[in-house]
């Protein structure tokens, strides 16, 4: 007997019950499998998992032609029930246990409220059941670690906190809503290898992701949202091997891991033709083959609050000649945007060197950069704090064209629509300000912005991490069309080892500041030599299509 | 099989370290405001039009003989060169010894002994009562509907803009005047406290509950919440389990600056119901231009301040002990 | 630590507002932000607007004077004739409280100004000073906030007696170094923003980086701050003439009148209600108006 069967859900929250976000959604679970629903931002995926459990949201009606949990019918469960069911019949676990988990509380603590709400243990023995589930969900020392805060462990041990208070009851079924994103690679692995555990253990698994990767490593069934509905439903196998709807197809093919930089991620058409880049500012090409960053010995540290030193960055040399990428891939706590800020000229090295065109950069002066800054540009993970709030997306391009002189167009309008043509935007966004803008539109404007005063490369510091994969696929397009075009270099920085492959000609591997492996993108990826970069390879999650 | 190390957590800063060095420079702190303090209060003298003698003498009215104005001019040091005496007062000071009042004729620090307990207890009774009322108030707009909402915004930004005098006229005209059951000024025990202290809480109640209730909303939204239901943690386990804290901590480290407004707040109460404290004191002091008493009692109201605040800091640390960035 | 915050992979999925803004931005047009006016604000402005206007023109509201002594009708209660009833020495107390309206206005008025004019100069110059210089100033406001804000008004009422002017100056003083706190936290934050630093990244100079992004993010909001500043120092301001440091009778200022009311206060409570109740509406009005405008730019 299926562990959880749905049929029909629709879910929405106006008042009229005519607009569905979720919108006639079936399905089942076996125990000891776990179904996942794929889908981008607005799918409704996070919405059906939070329905499961009754919680919706505010406003949210829910209803359903069934709604089953084993053989219970749980569509008109009152309130008190419900607290019956979760936690005892449904364990649930939301991303980042940081804000998933009181942050004020100890997480054993978190843990023993499960006990305490469903069972009648004593305090002691809550406090006792708890130390032991940590251990169980694989976390060291567990007695001291259930007296610390979420704060104080670090990602991973948080997340298999929270999926220890999540499995205190062993709930038959475990819904997990993007367990893993905000986690490194290799932390991220072993999240999954605990889920995989615990559906061995004969848990069943509803698992929602957008990562397809992700979900390939450890779904037995696939479910693909879309628009509130499932577009195409069927095995791990099936789905991802040979899909057969158009977005599931899209889905796949945006992802870059394993692709080169030839093979185009999304449908769209290039907009770098020759007549546009013919009114966009040029700066004299630079002659082939010319080094244009090199970097030698860089080292950096910061001051620690108590004051002991953190090297964040220690003895990093490298080179970017004219027209390539060079790709750095680190997890969090490398010390590759450290590495970027130094090559900006934000941060100034403690020892070491960065020379640009070949003349002193680091060593230089502030105002002395500040002339040849216009041939640096630079994008930014999270292209909205690089904005200035009170400014339209009119002002941000006058702006970066006249090099800061104005903001009021002007004549200068006719560039302005040219950039925005380049990045394919339509010109109605002009009057609107970047928070108003969706995450991929704020990313191509952040393009825009860095390409109107001409610069010969780029430092791209994560530029899609914070993006949905089709949105990502776009925007990787437009900058590999940018690059054949205009040729320019970049510095291409990610902690996704299959999007710096895909975009890189050479690549670097940092970890704890130090470089570990360099070499040519495709030799690292195929072969990596240091056991650090293997570990890297088979931790991000990798399909193979047919 | 993956061969990284399950890492544990951030490097164990040893906390001790950092809680004694915070200590040590919010101690410093405190002995340089302390100081600035008190040479401002030492060159107010001197930058007051007229002669201090006569201030001390009884007055610009007053008719005195040169040699009167010689004396009180000896006795008060006033006759040194003004670096000898700024070094003079900073010793003292350093001795706690606050100097003669100039019109009541006895050491300040008597005076400020005999009025700082009354001034003290209407203050920390204040703070409590308001405490009480902003996260009840809280807590009754985040559970009610619109209209509780509605109203309880209302209530805070209406009770938070009163000023003292207006509230303890009301409440001496209900509960004095027409019911009788109060006593219009102060009185020994309860009774004679409850108004000045209900009339100093009210407005800051509001100040308070719209803080609380912010973040009490922000609590409530937040993910460590719905993960909390998602356990089957009732409505109330999650408001006074997890919301509570989080919407008490800005109410916390407000609480220093709130027993400062409550302070200033006391000029106004103990005048109106006729209390002895130091709001009163310093009043007097201020009309009669008594030098000494002012600054005085503004020494040991800067003292107690930076006390409080030390208080609501550690407080604040031992709810919320994550480590933060000093701004 | 800022590279953390930078290298972890943040959530991914963002907002689609393209779907939702599609539809929406037809029907958001120029008066968008205008559209939804709530009570609060429009009773805020039309009170404000009241008194504005009892200050400019008292006798639109009133053909009585202020100083008009009538001994034979001392202490009436409220009537049609005397709305607002008489004082001890018969003056009307409508009269009195609406001509009284411009004085306790303009106090109000000037201390903001002085108040929050001080606070920008202390904030912006601590805020964007070389390290000493914010040092200096962060102490020098430390300083001051070791005194309750109402206490440093006392301070320089010591030091130059009271009277409208020196009371309407120690109120200004008072408030200012917490604004100048505030202002200071804008600036900080400002100069240490996103944008500051792709600023720098794009070549500009400090100045222009100054000019162009810092002062206008922080002065924006300004606004909000003089209008919550405006009720607090009406009520401080009418404090201080309340406790006989500011304006005295028989002058029609709202605090001096309450001062002098409360001695007949069980006989007459028309003397101290009214005034007060005038203090209370502009103070309130002119807070809410001020917090309602914070909530919408928190909104936007």
């Amino acid at each position: 007997m299926s562990v959880l069967t749905v049929e029909n859900l629709r879910v929405g929250f106006d008042a009229e019950h005519a607009t569905a976000v979720v919108d006639g959604v079936s399905f089942a679970i076996e125990p000891g499998t776990c179904l996942a629903i794929v889908g981008e931002s607005g799918s409704g995926k996070s919405v059906t998992a939070r329905s499961l459990i009754g919680l919706p949201g505010k406003n949210g009606w829910v209803t359903a032609d069934a709604i089953r949990l084993g053989e219970r019918d749980v569509r008109s469960l009152r309130p008190n029930q419900w607290r019956g069911v979760r936690g005892k019949d449904i364990g649930f676990v939301l991303q980042d246990a940081l804000v998933s988990l009181d942050p004020l509380r100890p997480v054993g603590k978190e843990i023993a409220d499960a006990l305490r709400l469903h069972t009648r243990l004593s305090p002691r023995a809550r406090r006792a059941k708890a130390i032991e589930l940590l251990d169980s969900v694989g976390v060291p020392d567990p007695a001291n670690r259930a007296r610390q805060r979420s704060g104080e462990l670090s990602g991973g041990l948080r997340q298999r906190a929270l999926i220890a208070t999540a499995i205190a009851l062993d709930p038959p079924l475990l819904i997990a809503d993007e367990p893993t994103t905000a986690l490194d690679a290799t932390v991220q692995a072993q999240i999954l290898e605990l889920l995989e555990e615990l559906k061995s253990r004969g848990t069943a698994i509803l698992l929602i992701s957008h990562d397809l990767a992700v979900v390939n490593r450890i779904a037995d069934e696939v479910a693909v949202m879309k628009d509130g509905v499932f577009v195409e439903i069927g095995t791990a196998h099936q789905v991802i091997g040979s899909p057969q709807h158009e977005y599931t197809r899209q889905l796949i093919e945006a992802v870059p891991t394993g692709k080169t930089r030839d093979e185009r991620l999304s449908i769209t058409l290039s907009r770098v033709d020759a007549t546009v880049l013919a009114r966009v500012p040029h700066a004299d090409p630079v002659p082939a083959g010319t080094t244009v960053i090199e970097a030698r010995g860089l080292a950096k540290s910061f001051r620690r609050p108590d004051g002991s030193h953190h090297l964040a960055v220690d003895d990093v040399s490298f080179e970017l000649a004219r027209g390539e990428t060079l790709g750095i891939v680190g997890e969090s706590g490398s010390g590759k945007s450290t590495v970027a800020r130094i090559v900006l000229g934000l941060e100034k090295p403690d020892s070491g060197a960065v020379d640009i065109f070949g003349e002193p950069w680091t060593a230089a002066t502030e105002s002395e950069r500040r002339a040849r800054r216009s041939r640096i540009g630079v994008i930014y993970q999270d292209p909205l704090s690089s904005f200035d709030p009170r400014w339209t997306v009119s002002q941000i391009l006058t702006d970066a064209l006249t090099l800061g002189r104005s903001t009021r167009p002007g004549s200068r309008i006719g560039d302005v629509e040219q950039l925005l043509e380049l990045v394919d935007l339509p010109t109605s966004l002009l009057s609107r300000r970047p928070l108003r803008l969706s995450g991929g539109q704020r990313q191509r404007v952040a393009i825009a912005r860095t390409l109107a005063h001409a610069p010969d490369v780029i430092v791209c510091d994560e530029p899609v991490s914070a993006l949905d994969v089709s949105v990502q696929a776009q925007v990787l397009d437009l900058l590999v069309d940018l690059q054949k075009n205009l040729g320019l270099s970049y510095l291409f920085i990610s902690h996704d080892l299959g999007v710096v492959h895909h975009v890189s000609d050479r690549l670097i591997v940092m970890k704890d500041g130090r470089v570990v492996e360099s070499g040519t993108a495709s030799d690292v990826f195929s072969a990596p030599q240091e056991s650090y970069t293997q570990a890297l390879l088979a931790a991000s999650p990798r399909f193979v299509t047919t | 099989m993956t061969t990284a190390v399950i890492s544990g957590g951030p490097v164990a800063i040893p906390r001790a370290r950092t809680a004694g060095r915070r200590i040590l420079s919010r101690v410093a702190g405190a002995i340089f405001v302390l100081w600035a303090v008190a040479t401002i209060s030492f060159f107010i003298i001197h930058v007051i039009p007229g002669d201090p003698a006569l201030a001390i003498v009884g007055g610009a009215g007053s008719n005195v003989t040169q040699e009167v104005l010689e004396a009180a001019r000896v006795e008060y040091g006033l006759d040194q060169p003004l670096w000898q005496q700024y070094i003079a007062q900073i010793g003292r000071l350093a001795t706690l010894d606050l100097g003669t009042s100039y019109t009541l004729r006895t050491p300040v620090s008597d005076v400020i002994a005999d009025h700082l307990p009354s001034t003290l207890i209407l203050t920390v009774l204040s703070l409590t009562v308001a405490w009480i009322l902003a996260l009840a108030l809280a807590i009754w707009v985040t559970r009610g509907g619109r209209i509780a909402r509605v109203v309880g915004s209302t209530l805070e930004v209406v009770s938070a803009a009163l000023p003292h005098f207006w509230i303890a006229a009301i409440l001496v005209l209900v509960f004095a005047v027409s019911l009788r059951v109060l006593p219009a000024t102060t009185a020994p025990g309860l009774p004679g406290v409850i108004l000045p202290v209900v009339t100093l809480a009210i407005p800051l109640a509001g100040f308070l509950g719209q803080v609380m209730r912010e973040s009490m909303l922000d609590a409530l939204e937040s993910p460590f919440v719905l993960s909390a239901r998602a356990r089957g943690e009732s409505e109330f386990g999650v408001r006074w389990i997890h919301a509570i804290r989080h919407a008490a901590l800005p109410g916390i480290s407000l609480s220093g600056w709130a027993f400062g407004s409550l302070i200033s707040g006391a000029v106004v109460v103990e005048t109106i119901f006729a209390r002895e404290g130091l709001g009163r004191s310093l009043l007097a002091a201020v009309i009669a231009r008594d030098v000494p008493l002012v600054t005085g009692v503004l020494l040991t109201v800067a003292a107690v301040y930076i006390v409080v605040n030390i208080l609501a800091e550690i407080a604040y640390v031992l709810v919320d002990p994550r480590t933060r960035v000093s701004s | 630590m800022t590279q953390d915050l930078l290298s972890r992979p943040a959530e991914a999925g963002s907002p689609t507002i393209e779907r939702a803004d599609a539809t929406a931005s037809a029907a958001r047009n120029r008066f968008g932000r205008l559209r939804r006016i709530r009570p609060v604000e429009a009773v805020s402005v039309l009170v404000l607007a009241f008194l504005v206007l009892a200050s400019l023109a008292p006798t639109l509201f009133t053909a009585i004077g202020p100083f008009d002594t009538s001994p034979a009708d001392a202490f009436r209660a409220p009537s049609l004739d005397h709305l607002f009833g008489t004082d001890q020495n018969g003056r009307d107390v409508f009269a009195r409280v609406i001509h009284g309206s411009s004085t306790s206005l303009l106090i109000g008025i000037s201390a903001t100004a002085l108040g929050v004019g001080l606070a920008v100069i202390l904030g912006l110059i601590g805020g964007l000073g070389p390290k000493p210089v914010d040092f200096v100033v962060t102490r020098f406001l430390e300083v001051m906030f070791a005194f309750p804000s109402l206490l440093l008004g006392l301070i320089f009422i010591t030091v130059f007696g009271s009277g409208i002017v020196t009371s309407t100056i120690a109120v200004g003083l008072a408030t200012a170094p917490g604004y100048a706190r505030i202002i200071r936290g804008q600036v900080l934050l400002a100069r240490n923003s996103g944008y500051a630093e792709a600023a720098v990244a794009l070549g500009r100079s400090r100045t222009r980086i100054i000019v162009r992004h810092v002062l206008p993010n922080v002065l924006g909001p300004l606004f909000v701050l003089v209008t919550l500043g405006l009720g607090q120092t009406i009520v401080w301001a009418s404090s201080l003439s309340f406790l006989g440091l500011g304006a005295v009778p028989p002058a029609a200022e709202w605090g001096a009148m309450l001062a002098s009311g409360r001695a007949y206060i069980a006989n007459a409570w028309w003397l101290t209600v009214f005034p007060g109740l005038f203090i209370v509406l502009s103070a309130v009005a002119a807070t809410a108006l001020g917090r309602s405008i914070q909530q919408r730019g928190r909104e936007s």
